[in-house]
């Protein structure tokens, strides 16, 4: 077994059908750091500590403690995130600030049995739009600082998908206005997710959540659209749901049919099968299955994960999602030509340099 | 019925639990709890793991004794001299809390 089986073997441990023994004998040293490094950048120390209690990746006793150790770290840092995760939503609802967690921390306690299984690095947070400005502002009262300037005012009130900002002990909170910048964004229902909000116990408060449906389709978002190598974490998230989940695949389908997003469904169910290995199945694989991407939605996909993505792709594949010459004016006026403070903030680049590749990436295609 | 004194003994006593407000995730056989208030998070190994896992529901300090003795074929009193310190520790800590 190649350290990538190896490696899709631990990110599916515990699915249907990958249930059992992983290898039959310790690993060699080579193939055991082949195999641990990317653990840790997949976020995978949970998974890959679960099998080898369980006896399913046979270990020495040095790799062993070394599963053990990088566990508990893991399990600490979680511990730290959640605690600040407390303290921000307890602020924030005093403020009146509406706040839903996604990703990492709610799926660590909403879809696995285990909440240690499941890896973090930072607190996602979800406000409605009218109030994602005063959220911004409450966490920099705090001592959060913005990682990113927004391109303008008014892109950061009405199209962003959010911010990224540092606390004052290093850790980060991603504050969203939405779940994805662009395209398949601005078809979704934003009110419309703190309808079927769900809630779980953290720390003796009752924290909110999306609900399974919206749960899922954001999965699927990060997963097909986050990265064009989408963390392992990540798929696993996608295909835990499916096998374990609680959504109305009807509900989903009716979301993804409402958001025109079965294309991004279909992705993120390809991505699971060949990075995990697994056959997904059930109502919700088999309805998108075979589902053939349109022009429109493989453009809109590659300016998110194609050799090409850029900034300014985005914005041109955005335009057909938007409803109304009006807005699309609004948000070519509020697109175009950003900040000299928001090219800085996304790296050393020169002005000039970033528009002449933002407009190469337009004549541009390709999907990798 | 008249109770025996042992099992009136045992109502009376000192009843544990977690206190909700306490994080904690299970690593292995390991417990990682981390108490408001406290930055350092504290790892529970052994038998500070299993009378973790024994106070997830409240639970009468006798019941506790009673239980980890039967477990480790010890004496109730041998328990409680280990015990208690440990759960002194937890209380000030603020992982647990008397109701």
């Amino acid at each position: 077994m190649n350290s990538t089986e190896l490696l899709s073997r631990v990110a599916s441990y515990g699915l249907p059908d990958r249930v059992g023994p992983i290898a039959g004998q310790p690993l060699d040293g080579t193939a055991w750091a082949g195999l641990m490094s990317p653990v840790r950048y997949q976020r995978l120390i949970g998974h890959l500590s679960r099998a080898v209690e369980a006896g399913d990746l046979p270990v020495t006793d040095e790799q062993r403690a070394e599963v053990a150790e990088q566990d508990l770290e893991n399990c600490v840092r979680a511990l730290h995130l959640d605690r600040r995760l407390l303290e921000l939503t307890a602020q924030l609802e005093s403020d009146g600030i509406e706040v839903v967690v996604l990703k990492g921390t709610a799926n660590a306690h909403l879809i696995y049995p285990d909440p240690a299984t499941r890896a973090f690095g930072d607190n996602d947070l979800l406000f409605r739009a009218a109030q994602f400005e005063d959220a911004v502002q409450a966490l920099k009262e705090l001592g959060y600082v913005r990682q990113v300037a927004p391109p303008q005012r008014e892109f950061a009130l009405r199209f962003s998908k959010g911010a990224t900002l540092k606390g004052p002990e290093g850790d980060e909170a991603d504050l969203h206005r939405n779940l994805v910048f662009g395209t398949f964004g601005f078809a979704i229902e934003l009110d419309g997710l703190f309808d079927s909000c769900v809630k779980f116990e953290l720390g003796g408060r009752r924290v909110r959540a999306l609900g399974p449906e919206t749960r899922l389709l954001h999965a699927c978002y990060h997963s097909a659209l986050g990265d064009p190598d989408p963390r392992y974490s990540s798929l696993r998230d996608v295909a835990q749901m499916l096998a374990f989940g609680t959504h109305d695949n009807r509900r989903v389908l009716e979301l993804a049919r409402r958001w025109r997003s079965t294309a991004v469904l279909a992705r993120a169910f390809r991505l699971c099968r060949e990075h995990l290995g697994v056959e997904l199945k059930g109502p919700l694989v088999s309805a998108v299955a075979g589902y053939e991407p349109t022009r429109r939605e493989r453009r809109a996909i590659a300016s998110y994960v194609g050799e090409n993505r850029h900034y300014a792709a985005k914005v041109a594949a955005s335009l057909p999602y938007l409803d109304g010459v009006g807005t699309k004016i609004a948000f070519l006026r509020a697109s175009a030509l950003p900040s000299e403070e928001f090219i800085e903030s996304r790296g050393n680049e020169p002005r000039s340099a970033w528009i002449r590749r933002g407009l190469q990436s337009l004549l541009q295609g390709g999907l990798r | 019925m008249e109770r025996k004194p042992q099992e009136a003994q045992l109502t009376t006593a000192p009843t544990w639990r977690r206190d909700d407000r306490a994080l904690w995730r299970r690593s292995g056989a390991r417990f990682v709890v981390l108490a408001p208030e406290h930055d350092e998070a504290l790892v529970l190994e052994g038998t500070a793991a299993l009378t973790w896992e024994l106070l997830a529901e409240p639970i009468a300090e006798g019941e506790l004794f009673a239980l980890l003795a039967e477990y480790f074929g010890v004496t109730r009193d041998e328990v409680g001299e280990e015990l208690s310190p440990f759960l002194e520790r937890l209380l000030g800590y603020g992982a647990v809390y008397r109701p």
